[in-house]
């Protein structure tokens, strides 16, 4: 899989620029490293249907213009296919193969954009929401079926802390905590079950990179986590434990939306021992993994997009990564200072 | 005042999923046919509150009271169905699957727009069951959060009363694909499944 054609239109600082890419190694060269990144986050955009550096849908659109116009084709095996985006400063609007669409999933089904950037490699120093978000992210992409477990979770949530900041009857708490155990096991579930998919690969990848195991391990990390056999009862009844905190403060104490991804290096949080090479490549491993688990999944191949490669990486360990990608088949985007 | 055009535009863009464009658009519309037709819409409009209303027994909107479905003798008068709004009420007739009464809440619970059970047609149902002899509830809310909740929270107010409570199944959506269900619609799925030819055999019995 690889995209032939992109077009994009007042995104950020680009007015117009069309692309054809090769289905390998492109290679953007220049001066302007604003320039080279907006692009890479045009592309990812495209993709995944928001920005890797957090924007907001109006601070994508350029200066003056009231919409952004982000057009991709790419093709797998001879078959085409096509994607329009527009920007709006109240959302995004979509037309896959000319038909509009509101969720991403059959594009992301399809075509799946990874990014490395500069600040990419702080994802396990920064603090927990960031790697929730980074998670619940590909694992959306992954499988969409999280999203929508994700975004119930997330409404239940918002109902539920609005019944405990203003107090409501006994009865109708009771239906929200129901409701709130059964989407937060959902989430919990798929959120562990992604983790064992990734655990083999990521560790697998991390090895390539480094040539080293360091008895890496993975796991989520929160107040409901250590349960063995989690059901919905036994969160009913952490919830009783919390009930009266949870009513003083008037929001929701308990639940995915508190746990992170912890990863140690035998057995010692990888934020206090690994040195910050190794934190870039477990980043790096990580990307390559979801790569892994895409083509297992779909046969196909996904694109890189690697931002200022040299200045994260030595020679060896971009000539080692440019090779993995390679093998991958991966079509790559790669922007450089010289 | 402002201009007779802007009042139309004015109000018709207060509907929902019209925005000032389309609200423009239909006013031009509206001015493009004989003057009979503006006429006429404006008595059909101005007819609603004056001859709607909502039924008495299940608050349906109805211009004769009871509703055409409550005085209908041929329709199961032990049995309700409960349903947000009149729309779902529609889209059950449609499928002629359901022979008994309605109950039309008029919303569902969700404290992020205010709307508790006081705000619903809750009180009625409730009516209902003391005089109606009621042997069966079905809810069939929206199988989303809010209606979910509400299913939950009748289920528990009216279960103490005595008549069957059940749930409508929430299944696997027809057209829709099993890969977008996210675990929880799924296991509701799979725990509502049915034999493939249950009502077949149910006719034979
Ligand atoms: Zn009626």
């Amino acid at each position: 899989m690889s995209i032939e054609e992109l077009h994009f239109r007042d995104f950020r600082n680009i007015q117009e620029q069309v692309w054809n890419l090769v289905p390998s190694l492109n290679v953007l060269e220049g001066e302007n490293a604003q320039g080279k990144t907006n692009f890479l986050e045009a592309v990812y955009f495209l993709a995944n249907g928001r920005s890797f550096r957090g924007t907001e849908y109006a601070g994508l659109i350029r200066f003056g213009a009231s919409e952004t116009q982000l057009h991709g084709r790419w093709s797998h095996e001879g078959l085409e296919s096509r994607l329009d985006m527009k920007i709006l400063p109240e959302g995004r609007e979509a037309k896959f193969q000319g038909k509009a669409i509101v969720r991403l999933a059959p594009v992301q089904a399809g075509l799946r954009v990874l990014v490395f950037t500069p600040d990419s490699s702080t994802l396990f120093r920064s603090p927990p929401q960031a790697r929730r978000k980074y998670f619940d992210h590909a694992i959306s992409v992954q499988r969409p079926a999280y999203a929508t477990a994700l975004s119930r979770y997330q409404r239940v949530l918002r109902q539920r802390n609005q019944l405990l900041e203003h107090g409501g009857d006994p009865t109708l708490e009771a239906a929200f905590d129901l409701q709130w155990a059964e989407c937060a096991l959902a989430v919990m579930k798929e959120r562990e079950s992604y983790l064992e998919e990734i655990r083999g690969p990521w560790r697998r990848r991390f090895r390539d990179l480094l040539g080293s195991e360091e008895a890496l391990d993975f796991q989520w990390r929160g107040e409901l986590t250590a349960v063995p056999n989690l059901e919905t009862e036994a969160l009913l009844k952490a919830l009783d434990g919390v009930r009266r905190e949870e009513k003083r403060r008037g929001r929701s104490l308990l639940g995915p939306q508190r746990d992170d991804l912890q990863v140690t290096f035998a057995g010692h949080p990888v934020k206090e021992v690994a040195s910050q090479g190794q934190q870039r490549m477990l980043v790096i491993a990580l990307k390559l993994a979801e790569a892994d688990l895409f083509q297992a999944q779909s046969g196909k191949s996904p694109v890189f997009l690697l931002d200022d490669l040299g200045s994260e990486l030595d020679a060896r360990h971009q000539g080692l990564l440019l090779r993995i990608l390679g093998a991958l088949k991966a079509q790559t985007l790669l922007t450089t200072a010289q | 005042m402002a201009s007779p055009i802007d009042r139309v535009v004015h109000y018709l863009s207060q509907l929902p999923g019209i925005g000032e464009k389309t609200a423009t658009r239909l006013t031009f519309f509206v001015l493009r046919q004989k003057p009979a037709f503006a006429k006429e819409l404006a008595a059909a409009l101005g007819d609603l509150h004056d001859k709607v209303s909502l039924c008495r027994r299940c608050q349906n909107l109805t211009e004769e009271n009871p509703c055409r479905l409550c005085a209908d003798p041929r329709r199961d008068p032990k049995t309700i169905l409960v349903v947000e709004s009149p729309q779902d009420l529609l889209a059950i007739e449609r499928s002629q699957s359901y022979r008994g009464l309605y109950h039309i809440l008029h919303g569902a619970i969700s404290p992020l727009e205010g709307v508790g059970p006081d705000d619903l047609k809750i009180s009625e149902l409730l009516a209902r069951l003391g005089s109606e002899g009621i042997q069966e509830v079905i809810l069939a809310t929206n199988p989303n959060v809010e209606g979910e909740a509400t299913a939950l929270y009748l289920l528990k107010i009216l279960t103490p009363l005595g008549p069957r409570v059940t749930r409508l199944a929430s299944g696997v959506p027809v057209g829709g694909g099993i890969e977008y269900l996210d675990p929880l619609t799924l296991r509701r799925a799979l725990e509502g499944r049915q034999l493939f030819h249950s009502e077949r055999s149910a006719n034979r019995e």
